[in-house]
């Protein structure tokens, strides 16, 4: 079917088939109607039932009944299903908008997570500095309750593809060992966590050297304590 | 309708015979508006589309055709409410005959009138400014006095009418359905 051609008159339609209108409204509508097949064809389909609506007594009368009722629109009353679900077009019933709503959130969720880099965390963290330079105190509390965050500087001039670093204890026992570890980024820093899970007592000795070295040749070899 | 007049003038018949066609069910539609009886109505708007066809090739209308028509139209229903009065004032000295120009009772369907109280109370269920503005209608009051009574705009009162005619249409076809 062709579209109104004069949406502005077309409004009227309805207050037309009702006998609402002015006169002069009523004739302008009617003028449309000579033009517009749209607005012809509508007011052809409605006309059975416009007339019920005009003449009859009955319909005057819930009319009136339903005009009296001073109640609020209800598609909220009968409850929460009612609320819901309504006995009108499928189209107008909030329940089935809200779960479109819902059905959307999931999808942009996770699409949302994908695009921002996965699950990752971000945590804070207790920090100590190890460089090649001098020794300095290097101290993680376990009672902080924080990850502890080693940051190993090497100040030479050029640096390895690769290195060894190897966490000890004092007596010897290795903890943690990174071979061919690719971490160092182009000003010598690299980073390692000790989750704090892990951490004990005691007082550790981390070594950086190139693979396949002697572990007397280390590039740096430093201590650092964790207390409670 | 411009098309079709401008063929229907050039002496194009089929042109001209469905010009008037969809004057016709056009007259009808508004007569039966007007007057009310189906017999009427048909008079009338055969009477006016007549009167349209003898004239529209020669008459100058500053109006367009279509508002020339519908005041071809108008003038036969105030000519029919003439005679009607005139009937009447005739038979108030005279012994009483029925006239066939009495304006008669719209027929409602009981089946058209039984869907259509159904699907107005599911509308009026979720609308009650509807059934207000209807109440209002039917009473007599027009447009602005509507408007003033339940204190909204006009533009409000033409969109909630239109709402509620969807709302109760797409409740009539599905239960034609």
């Amino acid at each position: 079917m062709p579209e109104c051609i004069d949406r502005g008159i077309g409004s009227l339609l309805h207050a037309y088939e009702l006998r609402a209108l002015p006169d002069e409204d009523s004739e302008r509508f009617e003028i449309h109607l000579m033009k517009c097949e749209h607005c012809f064809a509508k007011v052809k389909a409605f006309e059975k039932y416009a007339v019920s609506m005009r003449s009859s007594d009955a319909v005057k009368a819930l009319t009136e009944r339903a005009a009296a009722d001073s109640r609020p629109d209800t598609v909220f009353r009968g409850g929460f299903r009612a609320r819901l679900w309504p006995d009108v077009h499928m189209l107008l019933r909030p329940g089935l908008i809200y779960l479109i709503v819902l059905l959307m959130i999931v999808p942009a969720f996770y699409g949302l997570r994908y695009l921002t880099g996965g699950t990752a965390e971000v945590r804070p963290v207790q920090k100590i500095v190890i460089n090649d330079l001098r020794e300095s105190s290097n101290i993680f509390r376990i009672s902080s309750g924080l990850d502890g965050l080693i940051n190993i500087v090497l100040t030479r001039e050029t640096l390895a593809e690769s290195y060894d670093i190897v966490i000890s204890s004092d007596d010897g026992k290795v903890i943690a060992r990174y071979d061919d570890f690719r971490g160092f980024k182009d000003l010598g820093a690299a980073e390692i966590i000790i989750p704090i899970s892990k951490m004990k007592e005691g007082i550790y000795r981390l070594t950086v050297h190139e693979p396949g070295a002697d572990s007397n040749e280390a590039v740096l070899d430093r201590r650092f304590k964790i207390v409670d | 309708m411009d098309e079709l007049l401008n063929c229907a003038r050039d002496g194009d018949k089929s042109a001209e015979n469905e010009l008037f066609q969809r004057l016709l069910v056009r007259f009808r539609l508004f007569a039966r508006q007007k007057v009310g009886g189906e017999d009427a109505a048909e008079e009338i708007a055969q009477l006016a589309c007549t009167t349209v066809l003898e004239k529209y090739k020669t008459e100058k209308y500053s109006v367009g055709f279509e508002a020339w028509a519908h005041g071809v139209l108008k003038m036969c229903i105030k000519n029919y409410y003439f005679t009607l009065r005139s009937c009447k004032e005739k038979t108030i000295r005279a012994p009483y005959k029925e006239s066939r120009l009495d304006k008669a009772a719209p027929q409602i369907d009981p089946d058209t009138e039984l869907q259509l109280l159904t699907c107005l109370a599911k509308v009026f269920a979720v609308n009650r400014r509807y059934a207000r503005v209807l109440n209002l209608a039917y009473q007599g009051y027009k447009t602005d006095e509507i408007c003033q009574r339940l204190e909204m705009t006009r533009n409000n009162f033409y969109v909630t009418l239109n709402r509620a005619r969807s709302m109760l249409w797409a409740c009539l076809e599905g239960r034609e359905e």
